[in-house]
């Protein structure tokens, strides 16, 4: 399997999701071994390649590690691939030079893997705290992301000269070019998973580089995986990719915290509708501010929490001061995992009116605190739940129709919280698993088992 | 000899139009005529009327030997009244045949019978009155909402003057009994109780068209089999079914007509099989009493009433519609009263059922809403909007802690004293 991220080195869901997804493949019998090919800073200088390396930090990891995630890698065999370490220590000239270098010597197409130098572009006189988040996350996505795409690409092609495996796993487009460097060596077929697509991360207006590595890494791969209906329309109509190469498998919850802070009087009593997660454009934040408008005339004895931060804030913030309801809202900015738990377990209502979200996981975190969502048609998850409400996110009247039914009506809302949180459990990762073993085992031509 | 049974239960609702909060005191209409109209059009060109005249063809065709039994909801004909005549006549002229029986039940097809013995017996009254009117007839045979029974509707529907009840031959309640007998109840002694056959019931109308059924496609010959092999073990089968089981459940490219109209004739063909309207049907001597304490339905796997009642949106918004009634009546408007009933109907808390798991695609596909919520969300708004209209219509002094009187304004008359005061006023 190809990765990005695995926790605890992350940066977003999809590391997440991963570690979800190895935990159940972990167990299951059908599968000998899972290697997990990540990228990773230099630590050892004298030999990026030199497995003893990458050891000896699958080592270091291990030891962060709970007992029970250790219990998961029992099977699962992470290696660590050293890639160049990024901004923040690097001049973004010092990149673009490298950049243009690597570019100049890369055609994508013709590439000779084995002629690639591996050794001579690591830096490891910087120490780096891996374990903190935000540095994991500069690490992992800084500076100049296809400097380092490329070069994770190089060394999976080196690694998997003499690896044994059956089938090839990629997520996402950063890995495609690993994907394919490691199909062209192995011979083996190639699963392409596609959490979501430029146009959920640009909703269509840039990442084009982006879509080029994608639509390579798709027509490489024998089975794509989409992880909604969602992604696979983008994929059929803005990619043309053939529909019947696409496997729908949709996420699942991951283990969520159920407690609840009703006990807290940080509102003073007053309902809390909740918005939470980066405010950027395509999470609908104008939405949400709207249907605001309309629902305090009914319901005057509620705060708006928006938490979280991102070139919207001060957009949101704007729009509720010109339509004289900012008295109504509490932003909270930037938060912390805890005070997120707490936010969750507070609200009597969350809200994701996304305009563009391929799958969007956040709706379950509410809900196994059994707290009530509503969620726009516009996410992947719609496609899954049944104990929410489902909005068109440009749909303010409706959206705020639904706002105040779920705080008038309270029989409703304890019910839709009962149902949801039961939803919320059934939702395990062994369903998704049993779908991609069941792909894996097309692709070999092991039906047996 | 063995009798078969054919009752068909024809009923649609009125269904409310999507209904915001923001339109409470706006007055707006509560059902959605249009979208009614739509419904009724589509059912009756793929079944109400194909089906209607294929039975008058059949029962010309076998001379009298060929009988059914309907019930008609009042909800339904009143929707034809306005928009399918044609079908409310082709119904009359089945009546004027003499071989088709008419079931009375809740002329709003409601549960009125759990939540107000009084709305029952007005609702049952209407009901009569209604079947009189169109097809000249005077029931004798009862039907609850969905099938819904317990010794207790025995006992109250035998007094109020009726020969028998249809009911579900559930399992848990038939034990090792068959269902191809007339029974008795254990409290009403002389009422007679005909048990639905379940699995012969379900064979034409859930399962005739499911290919992964291993009968799949049933021929005539095959179920006539089935339905001789009974003969010497029962008196008389059974066969309750929705009548939109015709061309709408099973669709007419099923081959599900054609069954119809071979079957009379397969059957007849065994000179000791023949059709018995329910009264007929009722002659048959007792084979003991059932003991029925807790209600049967025909509905979903559970066959009791969790369809309608059993999660807390249903139970709310059950409880605040009756809770309306003594307000309702004490405004002496009819308009308000005629929209209070139509409320009244089943199919609203049946769209509020949250079993999705098991029954739920059944529920869903019967559902105008998105989710249970939604159902849930609109009805209690409607109902907020009635409770505006009431208190236009009403005075409702506090008097004591529990309990309220109810003048009507335009009269000035006290109408009553309620003990239960609503929630919602």
């Amino acid at each position: 399997m190809l990765g990005w991220e695995f926790p605890p080195f992350f940066a977003g869901g999809l590391g997440i999701v991963c570690y979800e997804m190895t935990k159940i493949f972990a167990k299951r019998s059908d599968i000998d071994e899972l290697i997990y090919l990540m990228p990773y800073g230099p630590k050892d200088h004298e030999s990026h390649i030199n497995l003893k390396g990458a050891n000896q930090l699958l080592d270091e990891y291990k030891k962060k590690l709970t007992k029970e995630q250790q219990k998961v890698l029992e099977k699962v065999n992470i290696k660590f691939i050293p890639t160049l370490i990024s901004s923040p220590y690097m001049s973004p000239s010092e990149y673009q030079e490298s950049y243009k270098e690597t570019k100049k010597n890369i055609n994508f197409n013709k590439l000779h893997w084995q002629d690639i130098d591996l050794l001579n572009d690591v830096d490891d006189k910087k120490n780096t705290n891996f374990h903190d988040q935000k540095t994991a996350r500069n690490i992992l996505y800084g500076g100049n992301i296809f400097e380092e795409v490329f070069r994770f690409a190089k060394r999976v092609a080196y690694v998997t000269r003499n690896m044994n495996f059956d089938i090839i796993h990629a997520h996402d487009w950063m890995t495609m070019p690993a994907a394919i460097a490691a199909k062209k060596m192995s011979k083996k077929p190639l699963v392409v998973h596609i959490h979501n697509t430029i146009y959920d991360r640009y909703l269509g207006t840039g990442g084009f580089d982006e879509k080029e590595l994608e639509i390579q890494g798709m027509n490489e791969a024998d089975t794509v995986i989409a992880i909604s209906n969602m992604v696979k329309n983008t994929l059929v109509e803005k990619y043309q990719i053939p529909e019947q190469k696409i496997e729908v498998i949709h996420n699942a919850a991951t283990q969520l915290d159920e407690k609840r802070y009703d006990h807290m009087n940080t509102f003073e009593g007053k309902k809390i509708i909740l918005f939470a997660g980066r405010l950027t454009m395509q999470k609908g934040g104008d939405y949400f501010v709207r249907a605001a408008e309309r629902v305090v005339k009914y319901c005057p004895d509620t705060v708006f929490v928006v938490a979280g931060t991102g070139d919207q804030l001060g957009r949101m913030m704007d729009l509720a001061s010109e339509l004289n309801i900012l008295k109504y809202f509490y932003f909270h900015g930037f938060y912390t995992l805890q005070e997120r738990d707490v936010f969750f377990g507070m609200a009597d209502l969350f809200v994701m009116p996304s305009i563009s979200e391929p799958f969007g996981i956040v709706p379950l975190e509410a809900m196994a605190k059994r707290t009530p969502t509503i969620i726009s048609f516009q996410s992947g998850i719609s496609e899954i739940l049944q104990n929410t409400f489902k909005v068109n996110f440009w749909d303010v009247d409706m959206l705020a129709e639904k706002m105040v039914c779920l705080l008038k009506y309270k029989e409703m809302h304890s019910q839709i919280s009962d149902s949801g949180y039961h939803e919320c459990k059934s939702k395990t990762w062994d369903e998704p698993v049993d779908k991609m073993i069941n792909v894996y085992k097309k692709l070999t031509g092991d039906n047996n088992g | 000899m063995v009798s078969i049974c054919f009752y068909f239960h024809v009923h649609q609702p009125h269904r409310i139009g999507h209904y915001r909060i923001f339109d409470v005191g706006e007055n707006k209409e509560y059902f959605d005529d249009k979208k009614n109209k739509e419904i009724i059009e589509k059912i009756t060109g793929k079944c109400y009327l194909p089906m209607n005249n294929l039975l008058l063809k059949l029962i010309n065709k076998h001379k009298g030997k060929f009988k059914v039994s309907f019930s008609i909801t009042g909800t339904f004909i009143e929707q034809l009244e306005e928009f399918a005549p044609e079908v409310l006549d082709s119904f009359k002229k089945l009546a004027k045949t003499g071989c088709v029986e008419f079931v009375s039940e809740t002329y709003y097809h409601s549960l009125s019978f759990l939540y107000s013995k009084k709305e029952f017996v007005k609702q049952v009254k209407m009901q009569e009155k209604l079947l009189n009117k169109h097809f000249k007839v005077k029931p004798k045979v009862f039907r609850n909402t969905e099938l819904i029974f317990n010794n207790e509707l025995a006992k109250f529907i035998e007094e109020m003057g009726y020969e028998g009840i249809l009911c579900e031959g559930a399992d848990r309640i038939m034990k090792w009994k068959s269902p191809d007998f007339v029974y008795g109840n254990v409290y009403a002694k002389k009422i007679k109780l005909l048990t639905k056959n379940y699995k012969l019931s379900d064979d034409i109308a859930f399962r005739f068209s499911n290919k992964g059924w291993e009968h799949h496609p049933l021929s005539v010959e095959k179920y006539v089999k089935w339905l001789n092999k009974v003969n010497g073990n029962g008196n008389v089968i059974n066969l309750f079914m929705d009548y939109e089981t015709f061309g709408e459940h099973q669709w007419e490219d099923t081959g599900i007509f054609k069954f119809m109209e071979k079957l009379p004739e397969e059957l007849l063909k065994n000179k000791d099989n023949n059709f018995v309207t329910v009264s007929e049907a009722l002659k048959y001597p007792k084979m003991g009493d059932l003991d029925m304490h807790d209600y049967v339905s025909w509905a979903d796997t559970e066959r009791d009433l969790t369809a309608w009642i059993g999660n807390k949106i249903q139970d709310t918004s059950l409880k605040e519609l009756y809770a309306l009634e003594k307000y309702v009546y004490a405004t002496k408007n009819k308009k308000i009263i005629d929209d209070w009933r139509k409320l009244t109907t089943s199919d609203h808390f049946y769209y509020m059922c949250t079993k999705y798991f098991n029954d739920g695609d059944v529920h869903k596909y019967f559902s105008p809403y998105d989710s249970p919520y939604d159902a849930y969300i609109n009805f209690m708004n409607v109902l907020n909007d009635l409770v505006l209209r009431i208190k236009k219509q009403i005075d409702i002094k506090k008097i004591g802690k529990n309990e309220v009187k109810l003048i009507n304004k335009e009269s000035g008359e006290l109408i009553e004293i309620s003990e239960k005061p609503s929630s919602l006023i």
